[in-house]
């Protein structure tokens, strides 16, 4: 018995890291996903992680190892990969049917934001507003310096018009992206934590933040973080939370 | 609040003293309306007989009556169109009027009146109407209380009530030989524990209080007691009694109505104590969410061909009167048959004061196996207060159709809320979607990209650096277009070049004529711009004096000389000259055309 559930497994867990670091990551990612169709989830945690760890950055890895930790039943974990996931894939399904799907099954609860933040951070990425961003402001400059050679002829006011109303959407989405990296999405890993009402042990609770809870940071005091969902805010210890930062 | 009985219309309004149906045929409806049923002597009454669905009919015969004159009639005729059942369907009717002047009081009886219709008989029973004296048994010049002529009561429709019940609140005015105005308010109601909904006037009427004819406004309210007890209601009613101004109080200009003053009085009616009593805890039902009233309950189930996973829309309907706010859907519990999503309303009609309407709620089920063949029974419990008992109305089981879904489908649908509302989704189970393959390019974190770096930073200031000099560029053009004599001034070199180009040109090919034709173009063409003149204008005095006048050095000045005396000497006096001379004029004209070109202008 020792030998089929302790010995093999972590031979075959030592075996494949060990190789995952001679291949590439292709081979690695696709070596983690067959260890997650036999079940050996820890395997497949291990060579995901493994690629982050080397630098690998793809909302697939994010995913594959979020499913892994949700089979593991580490659903903080799990919430914590999928935020990760969609913030650099904000408009696959597959990433918010889980997130949400696993939110339930965790009974967790989690910040929502304004809807125009929603409508901003849901749609495109930070990248891709950066992108639009660039490209609308040289189409600017191109039709403001088109209205300016023929300034008698107004025909370049609309397309000038029109470029700057991109503009500023997309800075508004640029902005919301780099408002989420200063005051980040938290995911609460460890159980039973509570939002206190100051930053102190033993402080009144104020709401309950079950594990995998998603608050947002207001403020950092010393080892705290001053978290919110919805209206309500409370304090709760650094070490209980991971946030869920990648944009910077 | 209205007016005085006698100004309103007889005829729909509810309340009127007496009012005979008699069907004749189907077609043909006739009645007898008499409008007030108690006069004064001095008083009118109207009597009015009215036809539905006749548009002709001869008038019918009133009986003489000893004591009553009977004038008329007037024959009115109204027609409209009405919507039965989705068929516009015409209206029509016909009314007799007569006026009726009582010559001595009494009590009489008009009727019953028979009459003819297209050979079909029509009898209408009698009505009644009462002639009194003015001032009847109270005696002239006797001293009579304000109390008398002047009061209130209040009445309920129900008493005992119990809580949450709607019941009628009536507020009668009691009025005689006085003259009230139409603005009342009612003060000290309860503040808690009684719900009271806005007043509303009733008809008004005349009624017999001790001998005295008195007319009788009432006000009507519903309420609803939210706590059993007694509450007491004690009110205070205040008036507006109008009298006529004296005559030195009347001005010129006011009219009629400015003749009359107010006078505020207070009414207090007799405290009125109604008893509330709490619904009875025996025979409560278990699903009794708090309606108190008379309602209508009904559920429908669609669609009952389903397989496990497909949504089912449970839909329930309640309508009544009662505490409709109170009143709530029953809902089917989650259980291993169902996965049920919560009752949501669809439909809230319910009048301002919350004591009659309809509601409509919706609620998703889903069923979970196959084994769930009927959807439980719906009941809706409420508590009738008219007969203190507690009713339930059951609505289903629903038989459901269920087909067998093959076990091994391996069919993964995403259930959410918002999915299961679509129709033909057939849910099987909930899980995370699988994985996902590996990404085709992979971005590793020390990757620079094309928007990193100060390179890119710098290339966006690019726009800004092209905007301002095309701006600046721009609002020269702008100048320029503007002022001629400065445009002319600032394009005078490059007008030179083209004459300087064919002198240099013929200079090479050794012809003298082209030569200095070119030199002269070169002068004209550069002058001519320079200082803003036509071509016609440019001679050597003229040209010399203005270039001296802008302190052109007198080397240069000679050069000008110089130059436009070789072009005269060419064109006037055919001077032959040699290459060197071309050459050595050319490079005068170079030189002198730099001087130039540093003088300000």
């Amino acid at each position: 018995m020792m030998v089929r559930y302790v010995i093999v497994p972590l031979l075959l867990l030592l075996g494949v890291v060990g190789s995952a670091w001679a291949t590439s990551p292709a081979e690695a990612f696709a070596e983690a996903n067959v260890a997650y169709d036999a079940s050996e989830y820890e395997v497949a945690i291990t060579l995901y992680e493994q690629l982050l760890r080397e630098g690998f950055i793809a909302p697939e890895i994010y995913y594959n190892l979020a499913n892994s930790r949700f089979r593991q039943g580490d659903y903080g974990q799990a919430i914590l990969n999928l935020k990760r996931a969609q913030q650099l894939r904000p408009r696959d399904r597959d990433i918010q049917h889980n997130l949400y799907f696993i939110l339930n099954e965790a009974d967790a609860v989690y910040h929502v934001p304004p809807f125009w933040s929603r409508v901003f951070l849901r749609q495109l990425t930070q990248q891709e507003w950066k992108g639009i961003a660039v490209a609308s402001w040289w189409i600017l400059a191109l039709f403001g310096g088109l209205q300016i050679v023929r300034f008698r002829n107004r025909v370049w006011l609309a397309p000038v018009a029109v470029s700057a109303i991109i503009l500023l959407i997309a800075l508004a989405g640029w902005w919301q992206w780099w408002s989420l990296g200063q005051r980040p999405e938290v995911v609460v890993i460890e159980p039973g934590q509570d939002a206190l009402f100051a930053p102190l042990p033993g402080s009144t609770a104020h709401f309950a933040l079950p594990k995998g809870s998603v608050p947002r940071v207001d403020s950092v005091s010393d080892g705290w973080y001053r978290v919110r969902i919805g209206e309500r805010d409370g304090w709760i210890r650094q070490s209980a939370v991971e946030p869920v930062r990648l944009v910077q | 609040m209205r007016g005085r009985y006698h100004s309103r219309i007889s005829g729909v309004i509810a309340g009127f003293a007496l009012l005979t149906v008699v069907s004749v045929v189907e077609a043909v409806t006739a009645r007898m309306e008499l409008d007030p049923d108690l006069i004064r002597m001095g008083e009118s009454a109207q009597l009015r007989i009215v036809l539905d669905g006749v548009e002709q009919a001869r008038q019918p015969e009133l009986p003489n009556i000893s004591g009553l004159r009977i004038s008329g009639p007037s024959v009115e005729r109204s027609f409209s169109m009405q919507s039965v059942n989705g068929r516009m369907v015409q209206q029509r009717t016909l009314s007799f009027r007569y006026s009726i002047i009582p010559l001595r009081p009494g009590d009489y009886e008009i009727g019953p009146i028979v009459f003819e219709h297209e050979g079909q008989r029509v009898q209408l029973e009698p009505s009644r109407l009462k002639v009194v004296m003015p001032g009847d048994a109270t005696g002239e010049g006797e001293s009579i209380d304000i109390d008398e002529m002047l009061f209130a009561r209040l009445s309920v429709s129900r008493d005992p009530v119990f809580v949450n019940e709607t019941f009628t609140l009536i507020l009668s005015v009691y009025s005689r030989d006085i003259n009230l105005g139409r603005d009342m308010s009612l003060s000290n109601m309860p503040e808690s524990g009684l719900q009271t909904q806005q007043w509303q006037e009733m008809s008004a009427t005349r009624e017999v209080v001790g001998r005295q004819v008195f007319d009788v406004r009432r006000y009507r309210t519903e309420v609803r007691p939210m706590t059993s007890g007694t509450i007491r209601l004690e009110p205070r009613l205040r008036v507006n009694i109008l009298v006529p101004r004296s005559r030195q109080q009347q001005s010129f200009f006011g009219g009629v109505f400015s003749n009359m003053e107010a006078h505020p009085h207070d009414l207090i009616p007799e405290p009125l104590d109604i008893t509330v009593r709490s619904l009875p805890e025996e025979g409560r039902p278990e699903g009794f969410t708090g309606g108190v009233g008379r309602f209508t309950f009904d559920a429908r189930v669609h669609p009952t061909d389903v397989e496990p996973g497909d949504p089912i829309t449970v839909t329930m309907r309640i309508e009544g009167e009662g505490n409709m706010h109170a009143v709530g859907a029953p809902s089917i519990e989650e259980s291993d048959l169902f996965r049920v999503y919560p009752p949501r309303i669809i439909l809230n009609e319910v009048d301002r004061g919350g004591s009659r309407g309809r509601k409509m709620y919706e609620q998703v089920i889903i069923p979970r196996t196959s084994e769930s063949y009927e959807v439980p029974a719906l009941t809706f419990s409420y508590f009738d207060p008219e007969q203190a008992v507690y009713r339930s109305i059951v609505r289903g089981p629903y038989t459901l159709n269920l087909a067998e879904v093959a076990a091994d489908t391996g069919r993964r649908v995403r259930a959410s809320p918002s999915d299961a509302t679509h129709v033909g989704t057939r849910i099987i189970g909930e899980d995370i979607a699988y994985l996902m393959p590996a990404p085709s390019h992979w971005r590793h974190r020390d990757d620079t990209h094309w928007h990193q770096g100060p390179v890119f930073w710098g290339t966006q200031v690019f726009p800004v650096i092209a905007l301002i000099g095309l701006s600046l560029w721009s609002a020269r053009q702008r100048a320029l277009s503007v002022d001629v004599a400065k445009a002319r001034r600032y394009r005078a070199p490059r007008a030179a070049r083209a004459g300087l180009k064919k002198a240099e040109q013929a200079m090479r090919g050794g012809d003298e004529a082209q030569f200095f034709e070119g030199l002269w173009e070169t002068l004209a063409s550069y002058f001519g711009d320079y200082l803003n003149w036509p071509i016609g204008a440019i001679t050597s005095d003229a040209v010399h004096a203005a270039m001296q006048e802008r302190g052109l050095p007198t080397d240069d000045l000679d050069r000008l000389h110089r130059l436009f005396g070789a072009c005269d000497q060419r064109r006037f006096a055919q001077v032959k000259v040699d290459q060197d001379e071309m050459r050595e004029l050319l490079f005068t004209m170079r030189t002198l055309l730099k001087a130039c070109e540093k003088v300000s202008s």
